[in-house]
């Protein structure tokens, strides 16, 4: 389960900061601005979306195709109509990466892989908290998960976002990597927003990955609606 | 409407409203509700909310409007709005104005304020803030604002928020939803009633958008108002009195 | 589709407003969406005239040798002390035609030191990849390029394509002044300079991949492309000559200091093009191909029974009464103008082989053309069809 605290930066119209067991990432949303002149669009708004790593300067090659991900998936739950010629900023910052202590490598290549699956996952979740907070229109809510299938029992599914002890995370020989974002409409799972799979896997898996899916889906947003009642009265704590 | 009785009424988007789940009829739908023109087309018109809030459904003439309650810190211009404006620019016709840092910049024509002729016009620097009405919304254009009533051609309060000599201003920025409960809801939530019970004297100007402005005799006096306004955004409504209380003996010990 | 205006727009024209008419190319700029749709309701794709789920026309060229730039002295010099010099050594190549666009794919080589403490054995080896779009322009790299740079990246570990262990370089030849030929494993002789770098360098692979005459997203073709390429790929043997090495020993200039530098012996790395070995690749070579999602917009369609306008004016009262308008989800494969691209914006990439999936991406850049469960379904179905019938292996 994830842990999330809403509006913490004071200068954003919207942020949240987002730990699940073994990342943390931190999101600010302002919009909508007045945007550039290449930014502006004439019947829709812009979405830029920017991600620092949790070291050294960025983005790189592999926080542009985390923002590519990401705005692509904004770019279909904003309703982009209502606000013409101005631009929506997501900010995000990833602040702990279970990987940080050796260099993402760290030995296996594919820790790279498994790492910006991590902060990935954490950033769709955060930025969602986050359009709410800053009260941007969106057309549904969204939620990702991200599961995983190792070599030794390829029968069970891992949430990675559960997994604390970073021994155990590093330690794992995966054969799949499934970063699933779903719609959420009138309270149930919907659509596929996003859907990343990496490794090798066949269509059973899939299913299975996608039942596992709608399942932490189901079980976030009740998390994520009972946050919102939280806010919500507190936004409206001088009405009682 | 309390939150805490009513949280069945909470809607995040993606969730049903009330009037889809019953078929009622709404025939105005305002704030946090949308109509997409695919919906309109291929949906039956279904409604879909856009934010997180309270739904709240009213009859205003035998007509059903639909809102969403929800609170936020950027201002998105509406027409009739009382708002705080600071002026940016000038040209030979109009100022340029912001109502908030970084949204697109709002114009404020010579025209629009009273007795306006061609010879007369304000002189205002950048950096005064005026208080003024939203007068028209075109999403194709910028808000155009008004320092008049354009129907009597009054004054009515609004213009320039002078810091007049001897006096002591500040502006405080809250959130939408509070700075519109304090301008329209004054019977319902007494705040600046109660705080003029405490033998505090103060101006105020209340901008929807989330600017409240300050003017008080002295530079205590003001720092007080100010403790007070943002200090009863963040607490329940019970502990109004006591907050003021303990602020005003703070500040201005008697 | 020569028939650019539909009737409504024609009916404007005594209201008043300037009837325009554009030539087919201009319009397909200015309204990509408006000539889809038109095409659609047609049951054809602009341009290419495909069918929906028809994929464009590859075709493969490629050539066995080993490109070694004559220049370079044709070796890559491997020292010690400094890295690989800047070299033009192509070990694989491919050039990939899809319809009008092609893509060519060149494998190069370099070589790095193996910390077998560090890395793990089991991991699987990366090949850095470099892609340029040309399209006239110079500067920086693209956001599309890092984006399909890093995706290659990304796929070719999760693959699992290729084995660190394989790259590793077990025996190093000797070339003594004498002889002309290699030696490789030398048991009879205990040579301690190969005995000691033996395991300690590992292949590194690069692929520079140049596009020209984009259409349509490329990175499905360019996979493909470095895959065919993989296929191909042969490491030549490396040997030391024995005439570069170079003993480097510290005199000692004064009793005072201490000793620090240690002897330093320097020689020269050579590749060995004579004894090609062939890279066993630890999975089937995939296959990737892409697929879009787009609604066919009822309110453009044409009048189907002949197009007079009376039966026209008929079937608009009877939708304004009573029917509901329908929309119909069509699944596009291989995306492939940009009058596609830019109207397209669900997308599904799917890379496959024989017996399982190595990589789908599915976004849903809108919401309202949705990608469903069964639009993926037949995606994931036709990208096998798809993968028999180019049959790579």
């Amino acid at each position: 389960m994830s842990y999330s605290k809403y509006s913490i930066l004071e200068n954003h119209d919207g942020s949240c900061e987002l730990s699940t067991q073994n990342s943390k990432v931190i999101v600010g949303i302002s919009g909508p601005l007045e945007p550039k002149q290449r930014h502006r669009l004439p019947l829709q708004s812009a979405i830029e979306v920017i991600i620092k790593p949790s070291s050294g300067l960025g983005p790189t090659t592999r926080e542009v195709l985390m923002q590519d991900k990401l705005a692509t998936v904004l770019q279909a739950v904003i309703v982009t109509e209502l606000y013409p010629r101005k631009l929506i900023q997501v900010n995000a910052q990833i602040l702990e990466s279970p990987f940080d202590e050796f260099g993402s490598m760290n030995g296996n290549t594919f820790n790279e892989i498994t790492s910006s699956m991590i902060d990935l996952n954490s950033c769709f979740n955060s930025s969602f908290i986050s359009l709410c907070d800053a009260s941007i229109a969106l057309k549904s809510s969204f939620v990702s998960s991200l599961l995983a299938i190792t070599e030794e029992n390829s029968s069970k599914l891992i949430n990675l976002a559960n997994v604390s002890d970073l021994d155990t995370l590093r330690s794992y020989n995966f054969k799949s990597l499934h970063l699933v974002v779903l719609e959420i409409e009138e309270n149930k799972p919907t659509n596929i927003l996003l859907l990343d799979s990496k490794g090798d896997f066949n269509d059973d898996d899939l299913v299975k990955v996608l039942d596992a899916a709608q399942q932490n889906t189901s079980a976030e947003f009740k998390n994520i609606r009972s946050l919102f009642k939280e806010k919500l009265s507190q936004d409206f704590i001088w009405k009682k | 409407m309390s939150v805490s009785e009513d949280s069945k009424n909470l809607i995040i988007p993606g969730d049903i409203l009330a009037c889809e789940r019953d078929n009622q009829t709404v025939d105005i739908i305002g704030q946090g509700i949308y109509l997409s023109f695919e919906n309109h087309l291929y949906n039956n018109n279904k409604l879909y909310p856009t934010h997180v809030g309270i739904e709240n459904y009213t009859t205003k003439n035998n007509k059903v409007i639909a809102t969403l309650d929800y609170n936020s810190k950027r201002y998105i211009p509406q027409q009739g709005d009382y708002v705080i404006a600071t002026v940016t620019n000038n040209y030979s016709t109009h100022f340029l104005c912001t109502l908030n840092n970084f949204s697109s910049t709002v114009t404020l024509p010579y025209a629009n304020f009273p007795q306006a002729t061609k010879k007369n016009r304000p002189k205002y620097e950048n950096g005064d803030l005026v208080y003024c009405r939203v007068k028209t919304v075109d999403t194709d254009l910028p808000a155009e604002l008004e320092c008049m009533d354009s129907e009597t051609g009054n004054k009515d309060g609004f213009g320039l928020l002078e810091q007049e000599k001897s006096k002591h201003t500040a502006v405080l920025d809250c959130s939408l939803a509070y700075a519109r409960e304090l301008l329209f809801n004054d019977k319902g939530f007494p705040l600046l009633s109660d705080m003029v019970k405490k033998n505090l004297s103060f101006e105020v100007a209340i901008g929807v958008n989330g600017k409240i402005w300050i003017s008080t005799a002295s530079l205590l006096e003001t720092l007080c108002v100010y403790k007070i306004l943002s200090k009863c955004e963040k607490s329940n409504r019970d502990s109004i009195l006591q907050i003021i209380e303990e602020t005003v003996t703070e500040y201005v010990k008697e | 589709m020569t028939d650019i205006t539909n009737p409504e727009q024609q009916n404007t024209v005594d209201t008043g407003i300037a009837l325009m008419q554009f030539p087919k190319q201009v319009l397909s700029r200015l309204q990509p969406d408006l000539v889809l749709q038109r095409h659609l309701q047609l049951g054809l794709r602009p341009k290419t005239l495909m069918k929906f789920e028809e994929f464009r026309n590859v075709e493969e060229n490629s050539s066995d040798d080993i490109f070694v730039n004559k220049t370079s002295n044709s070796d890559l010099q491997m020292t010690k002390d400094e890295d690989s010099s800047d070299d033009a050594l192509i070990l694989a190549n491919n050039v990939l035609k899809v319809g009008n666009m092609f893509i060519k794919t060149e494998l190069s080589l370099g070589i790095a030191e193996f910390d077998s403490l560090n890395i793990n054995e089991d991991s699987f080896a990366p090949i850095w990849p470099e892609v340029n779009i040309d399209r006239g322009r110079i500067g920086a790299p693209t956001d599309e390029e890092m984006i399909v740079s890093r995706q290659i990246f990304e796929n070719i570990i999760c693959g699992k394509y290729i084995k660190q262990k394989d790259l590793v370089i077990k025996s190093i030849g000797k070339k003594t002044e004498e002889s002309e030929t290699v030696t490789y494993n030398s048991l009879s002789e205990e040579d301690e300079l190969l005995l000691e770098n033996e395991n300690k360098w590992s292949f590194v692979l690069y692929a520079k991949i140049n596009v020209y005459s984009r259409e349509g997203p490329v990175y499905d073709h360019v996979f493909n492309s470095l895959m065919l390429c993989l296929k191909k790929l042969k490491f030549p043997g490396v040997y030391i000559e024995e005439s570069s090495i170079d003993l480097q020993i510290p005199s000692k200039k004064s009793f005072n200091r201490k000793q620090k530098q240690e002897t330093q012996r320097t020689f020269k790395m050579k590749f060995d093009f004579q004894n090609c070995k062939k890279l066993i690749l630890n999975k089937n070579i995939s296959i990737s191909s892409n697929f879009g999602v787009i609604y066919k917009d009822p309110t453009l369609a044409l009048s189907s029974s002949g197009g007079s306008e009376s039966v026209l004016e008929d079937a608009m009262d009877v939708e304004n009464e009573s029917k509901e308008f329908k929309r119909e989800p069509i699944l596009i494969a291989d995306i492939s103008t940009d009058i596609e691209e830019s109207s397209i914006f669900s997308r599904l990439s799917v890379s496959c082989n024989s017996s399982s999936y190595t990589s789908i991406n599915l976004m849903n850049g809108s919401n309202n053309q949705k990608i469903s469960v069964q639009q993926l379904k037949d995606a994931l179905q036709l990208s096998k069809a798809r993968f028999n019938s180019l049959n790579p292996n």
